[in-house]
């Protein structure tokens, strides 16, 4: 028998001291080395997409410029439906019978977060003033390269509550096509104003930088509102408590545009809101598009409110588009198809089968989306049933909620999904067959243990996880 | 937490090797694999199925344990076995 006391011999020792030595040798290896903080600072960026995200020239939707056309509505259908009688004598019913999810309490909340949001006063179409103008203090526009100023605003945006940041050239033949007509572009005029005889809004040609970001909202109130009722009141419908998250959104998609403009004027640029379709520039820049017509971000779903967007004449670094599979994965996924309670998403499986099409009621198109080679919805069923206000499970049903959650199946899901589209008719079937994102009831979320929550915005600390 | 299941893991898989050392247990490179495929699918397991309840998904942690918990077991159990009946035939 050993004298010594340690079942591990000084030979075993020595061999454990020197693999882990080895093992830190070749982590060191692999970092990167700096030599100096000028190298340090210019390899530095603040923000990198996912290996499995990755930058592309064209966004994933095929698109056809010369088609598409701003000045058509967004949905010039109206329906014939007493969509809005019919929502009230439900709202009353409901809340006379309590039924869960559509009680008084359900509705007073989600109504609460609807329209919180700077006045128009305050937040004009060339945006809000700065809180103090720069010439009072005798200090000059902020100044820095394109791609510090992108750094800049990216971080800047982050702590206003948008996770990511894009930004694209104003170009005449592609892009400014979103922004529709009523405005003058390119003028040689330095400020933003409006033509005193026509209306339109003057653009300077230095303000040719838009910014785009994905305003998200909560997945986990709204699965209070994924699935339709059946009977009682308000039959065929969902309960209205999940809706909250979508006026939150609303809510947060101005407060975070104010922010921004306001800071944008803080520094001594331009801040100027166009309008257009954001959900066409989502595609192009911070997402991709998904089968539901919405812009499906890999890492968000279609859990995204807006895919906002603000012009600017700081100069700022392009991005590109981004391509994490989820244009392929909506071709075999279809599930928020299935969970439609109108049935008004395209079921055709595989690729959009009629692109370029318009969708028509009696031969008048009913919506401007003729440029965008892709699914659209049918809005005349979509709307007959009372949506968008009465319904938004669509976008409750996207796999990719939950592609940022913290189960590392997510990861592992989304990385394979934006490399390889073998697997993707599979994961659609355990996305089905794991029962995710199911229906959760309305007392659950009243009754939620507020020590351990980490879903609600609690406001000066963040989400708790990084995003 | 994860510091403290890595401790735990590393903690046992040292005293287990220490420990048929000692009994002087011959492992073949086979048995390891899938011994060590075994942990893994565990770690996987623990992981997800505790990642799930976080997403309140109650019913994807349970599908968890059935899917990859099960295997996991089974690999362990593989491993083992092929182990102590090679030791106990000779």
């Amino acid at each position: 028998m050993s004298k010594y006391h340690t079942t591990v011999s000084r030979r075993n020792f020595m061999k454990g001291l020197g693999l882990a030595g080895a093992g830190l040798g070749a982590a060191a290896a692999t970092a990167p080395v700096f030599h100096d903080l000028d190298e340090l600072s210019s390899s530095y960026t603040n923000f990198k997409y996912p290996w499995w995200i990755k930058e592309v020239d064209e966004p994933t939707v095929p698109l056809d410029w010369s088609l598409i056309d701003m000045r058509l509505p967004f949905s010039r259908y109206r329906t014939s439906n007493p969509t809005s009688a019919n929502r009230k004598a439900r709202m009353t019913a409901s809340m006379k019978q309590g039924v869960e999810g559509s009680r008084l309490k359900d509705y007073a909340l989600a109504r609460s977060v609807t329209s919180v949001s700077p006045s128009r006063e305050a937040a004009p179409w060339d945006g809000p003033k700065p809180y103090f103008d720069i010439a009072d203090y005798g200090v000059a526009p902020h100044s820095g390269t394109p791609e510090e100023n992108l750094h800049m605003v990216r971080a800047a945006m982050h702590y206003f509550g948008a996770p990511r940041l894009g930004c694209a050239e104003i170009d005449p033949s592609t892009n400014r096509k979103l922004y529709g007509s009523g405005i003058q572009w390119d003028s040689n005029e330095a400020i933003a104003h409006e033509d005193p005889v026509s209306g339109d809004k003057v653009i300077p040609k230095a303000a040719k930088y838009n910014l785009c970001w994905p305003v998200l909202q909560q997945p986990q109130i709204s699965r209070n509102t994924k699935e339709p009722v059946v009977g009682g009141p308000i039959d065929g419908y969902p309960p209205f408590l999940g809706k909250a998250s979508v006026y939150t959104g609303y809510s947060d998609v101005a407060c975070i545009k104010f922010k921004l403009g306001k800071f944008l004027k803080n520094l001594g640029y331009q801040a100027l809101n166009l309008g257009g379709l954001p959900v066409a520039f989502g595609p192009l820049q911070v997402a991709e598009y998904g089968r539901a017509g919405q812009a499906c971000s890999p890492e968000f779903g279609m859990a995204i409110r807006k895919t906002d967007t603000l012009v600017t004449d700081l100069p700022l670094a392009e991005t590109k588009p981004i391509d994490g599979g989820v244009h392929k994965f909506c071709e075999v996924c279809f599930r928020c198809g299935e969970n439609c309670p109108s049935s008004s998403i395209d079921e055709s499986s595989g690729p959009c089968s009629t692109p370029g099409e318009l969708f028509s009621v009696d031969g008048t198109p009913i919506n401007r989306n003729s440029g965008v080679l892709s699914w659209r919805v049918n809005w005349k069923g979509c709307v007959d049933y009372g949506a968008p206000v009465d319904c938004h499970i669509c976008q409750w049903s996207c796999p990719f909620n939950h592609a940022s959650d913290p189960s590392t199946i997510h990861k592992v899901v989304a990385a394979s999904i934006g490399t390889t589209t073998i697997f993707n008719s599979f994961f659609a079937n355990m996305d089905r067959f794991f029962d995710y994102a199911t229906q959760r009831s309305a007392d659950d979320w009243w009754n939620r243990d507020l020590s351990t929550w980490e879903h609600d915005t609690i406001c000066g600390r963040g989400t708790g996880r990084p995003i | 937490m994860w510091l403290i299941i890595g401790l735990i893991a590393g903690a046992a898989v040292l005293g287990l090797v220490l420990w048929m050392q000692s009994k002087d247990v011959a492992v073949k490179w086979y048995e390891w694999l899938i011994g060590a495929l075994g942990l893994m699918l565990l770690l996987f397991t623990i992981q997800n199925f505790a990642g799930s309840l976080a997403e309140l998904e109650s019913t994807a942690a349970n599908m968890f344990l059935l899917v990859s918990g099960l295997p996991a077991i089974i690999l362990l159990a593989v491993s083992w076995q092929l182990v102590a009946r090679r030791q106990r035939a000779g």
